[in-house]
């Protein structure tokens, strides 16, 4: 009888509707830096009213506040949505989130600053002060292709009229976590298969609940504290002061979603960022172990977790969430300094200003002369993977990206051939 | 004898019983009524306006103005001090319309700009007018017509109750107070809601002096559908604000174009609008009512069966006038959150 009634119990908890949130504590209902809209038709609305996101007769006593479109919006928003826009730079007008969220122009009263990732948690000197801004790069999340992917996924919540946005940012949630680097209960983020809730507020959805390999990087300009708020080691150890963001990300980006990009003109690679294995697992950033040594520079290498391999990476540690001056949104900054120079293509050798931010970059030694190197020797007949100049190193994304491994060797269709020196290495 | 008086008792329990049902106009004629209007001294409920049609004592405004006390025969509806009015109009001495004491007194945005009580709005016209919505007689607010300037009235061609083919307001809702409205079909003024003309509704005996979950107003809506119900309280709002209830300018379902009237949350009630009021407990908000189908009696619990909860004008909105803009029933504009908004969002609280 009493397993009934817990079965019933249990039963009718799914049954109910949704618990309340909690608007006044999100960063735009803040009675004191909520949302704002400046136009004199709304001087009269507190700070965080709902009038200043959404017209209820799509007027304001009689007539329309700025930006006037002379329509009613969806959502009784004072402007649409999205655009629909396929491709970068955006505009204002693209995304509803862009009219406030911009270094320009701005329609929240005094305008509002956000930072990249790199300078909110990495603490880097500011490149860019608005949302709008950091996806007006040379990488950036495309919102057509996140909306896409979003409604593909969970198309209970997500429709074409919703605002891309929304797929990572409860509007009527999201906190100010910019304010509170080292505090995830203040997060800004939801993850797309749960729309209703934050990410990261709660026990159970910090970094160091997916992992205990986490090792946070140092913060800019110091050798003695960590991201994501310029402070020591956090009490509860790694990754207990940040939102679980390798859960959140691969959301989407995970081994099993096709996801297109409409930017590349291709699928994304999937990721697995979960199976171990060596090199029949994930990627080795991930959970997935390196099978061999590693030549890596500080603070993972006197890391107190006393591992030197098998660390779990942050997405956020090497990616921007919303974009950047590299490709694929890579950061600017990573582990205390900034990247040597921007990386405008793929397909190139100059990942060694990402990849040497952690790892010691000499390409050489640790291809053909470690013990552990792949190619030792280094092998006879440079020019098959070096082409016939024999000079430096070859592009790194050849085999470095992730799910890869140096299979491109096999490819007789395509330099470097040298199925000679295969090694089926998982390569990231 | 016992049977008569077995009859007389009836004939008391009747007349007790039945009585506050009967929304007519009791007393004596003296009352409302003056035969030449010289009297000397003039008595003090008088207009001094006069002679006034239909013999009467004072104008609509003069009439209805007053301090509700909760036992009090004639509904005020304008007080020439500051009501009692509370956060939500629901605790003090105002009733279900709300007070135009505000928007007589400087607040031009706290109550409809009722000639007779205030100027003339800063507005021209009314917000989202339009001519495509005739009561159920056919007719509509000033013939289709809103002339820059025009104030609106009590009642008649512009205003609320009454005929909308009717100039004269008295000659609008002529017979009204004495036409036995025991039943209210919306077939004459007298036996419409609250004297507008053609809406239903079940009227509460002391027009929401204090509501309670259990004693208040049954308003009359229906679920939105292209072609509009004429009878809902929604669709009085409608006959100028046209508009706030359109199908095409409104929409039909989320995302809105803009606020739904004359929407069952019953639709939605897996979403946070199931937790109505707030708590989940479905009892009946007289903070932000909603209105039935069913209006054959007073409502304590809604999102009980389909059309018990549908989404109104007055669900924020108060007719005459409220201590805020927009006639809010609570002061939305003065909050982070929208205040009361949360009594149906209740996520965004």
């Amino acid at each position: 009888m009493k397993v009934l009634v817990i079965i019933l119990s249990v039963i009718l908890s799914f049954c109910l509707p949704v618990k309340a949130g909690n608007y006044s504590l999100s960063a735009h209902g803040n009675a004191s830096y909520g949302v704002k809209r400046d136009d004199t038709n709304l001087s009269g609305y507190a700070q965080g009213n709902c009038a200043h996101c959404h017209e209820q007769h799509a007027s304001i006593n009689g007539t329309e506040p700025n930006p006037s479109s002379a329509k009613a919006s969806k959502f009784c928003l004072f402007a649409d949505n999205f655009s629909g826009t396929q491709a970068g730079s955006y505009s204002q007008s693209d995304d509803f989130c862009f009219y406030c969220h911009t270094s320009l122009e701005s329609l929240q009263v005094n305008g509002i600053t956000n930072k990249d990732y790199s300078a909110t948690f990495g603490g880097a000197t500011a490149s860019v002060t608005g949302i709008m801004d950091t996806f007006n790069q040379t990488s950036y999340h495309n919102l057509y292709d996140v909306l896409n992917s979003a409604k593909s996924y969970w198309p209970s919540t997500f429709t074409a009229d919703s605002n891309p946005c929304a797929a990572c940012h409860n509007p009527h949630l999201a906190k100010r976590n910019k304010a509170y680097p080292g505090d995830p209960s203040y997060t800004a983020i939801s993850k797309p298969s749960a729309h209703d809730q934050l990410w990261g507020d709660d026990p159970g959805e910090r970094l160091s609940d997916f992992t205990t390999y986490y090792q946070a990087p140092y913060y800019y300009g110091s050798t003695s504290t960590y991201e994501p708020n310029n402070q020591g080691k956090p009490v509860n150890g790694w990754g207990s002061n940040m939102p679980d963001y390798d859960s959140f990300c691969t959301d989407c980006h995970n081994s099993t979603n096709t996801i297109y990009s409409t930017t590349l003109s291709r699928n994304l690679y999937k990721i697995d960022w979960i199976t171990a294995g060596g090199e029949s697992g994930g990627d080795k950033h991930g959970k997935n172990a390196a099978t061999t040594g590693l030549n890596i520079k500080e603070p993972f290498a006197s890391s107190d977790l006393g591992i030197t391999t098998g660390f779990v990476l942050s997405c956020l540690d090497c990616h921007e969430p919303h974009g950047s001056p590299n490709v694929m949104l890579i950061r600017r900054e990573v582990n205390g300094g900034n990247l040597s120079g921007n990386i405008t293509v793929f397909s190139t050798i100059y990942w060694s200003y990402l990849c040497g931010r952690c790892h010691k970059d000499d390409y050489k030694y640790i291809h053909h002369y470690d013990s552990e190197a792949p190619y030792p020797g280094p092998p006879k007949g440079c020019k098959s993977c070096h082409g016939s100049s024999m000079k430096g190193p070859i592009n790194c994304n050849y085999c470095h990206f992730h799910g890869g491994d140096d299979s491109c060797l096999n490819d007789s269709s395509a330099s470097p051939y040298c199925p000679t020196y295969y090694t089926g290495r998982r390569c990231f | 004898m016992r049977r008569v008086l077995s009859i007389i008792s009836s004939i008391i329990i009747y007349l007790v019983v039945s009585s506050p049902a009967l929304a007519r106009v009791s007393g004596v004629c003296s009352n409302c009524h003056t035969m030449h209007y010289s009297q000397t001294p003039q008595p003090s409920e008088w207009g001094t306006s006069g002679p006034y049609q239909a013999l009467l004592i004072n104008n609509c405004v003069g009439c209805h103005s007053g301090t509700n006390t909760g036992s009090n025969k004639t509904p005020y509806i304008f007080s020439s001090t500051a009501p009692t009015y509370g956060a939500t109009g629901t605790e003090g001495d105002t009733l279900a319309g709300g007070n135009f004491y505000w928007v007589a007194n400087g607040n031009n945005t706290a109550g409809h700009n009722v000639a007779g009580i205030c100027g003339a709005d800063t507005l021209s016209i009314p917000p989202g007018f339009t001519n495509t919505y005739p009561d159920i007689e056919g007719n509509t607010v000033g013939g289709g017509t809103w002339p820059a300037g025009q104030q609106v009235t009590c009642a008649g061609t512009y205003g609320c109750h009454g005929h909308h083919n009717t100039t004269d307001q008295v000659k609008a809702i002529y017979g009204a107070h004495h036409t036995d409205d025991t039943t209210i079909d919306g077939n004459s003024v007298g036996t419409s809601y609250r004297f507008l003309m053609g809406i239903l509704g079940k009227e509460d005996s002391d027009w929401e002096y204090q509501p309670t979950s259990t004693t208040h107003n049954q308003y009359y809506g229906v679920d939105r559908s292209a072609v509009p119900n004429k009878q809902t309280i929604s669709y009085l709002c409608a006959e100028c604000h046209g508009y706030y209830h359109s199908i095409t300018k409104v929409g039909t379902t989320s995302p809105w174009l803009r606020h739904p009237t004359d929407f069952d949350m019953n639709n939605v009630s897996t979403k946070e609008y199931g937790n109505y009021p707030g708590d989940g407990s479905k009892t009946y908000s007289v903070i932000a009512p909603v209105g039935s189908v069913d209006v054959s009696a007073v409502k304590s619990q809604v999102l009980v069966s389909s059309g018990d909860a549908i989404v109104m004008c007055t669900s924020c909105h108060r007719a005459h006038g409220t201590p805020y803009f927009k006639l809010m029933r609570w002061n939305y504009q003065g909050s982070s959150t929208g205040g009361n908004c949360s009594i149906c969002h209740t996520t965004k609280n």
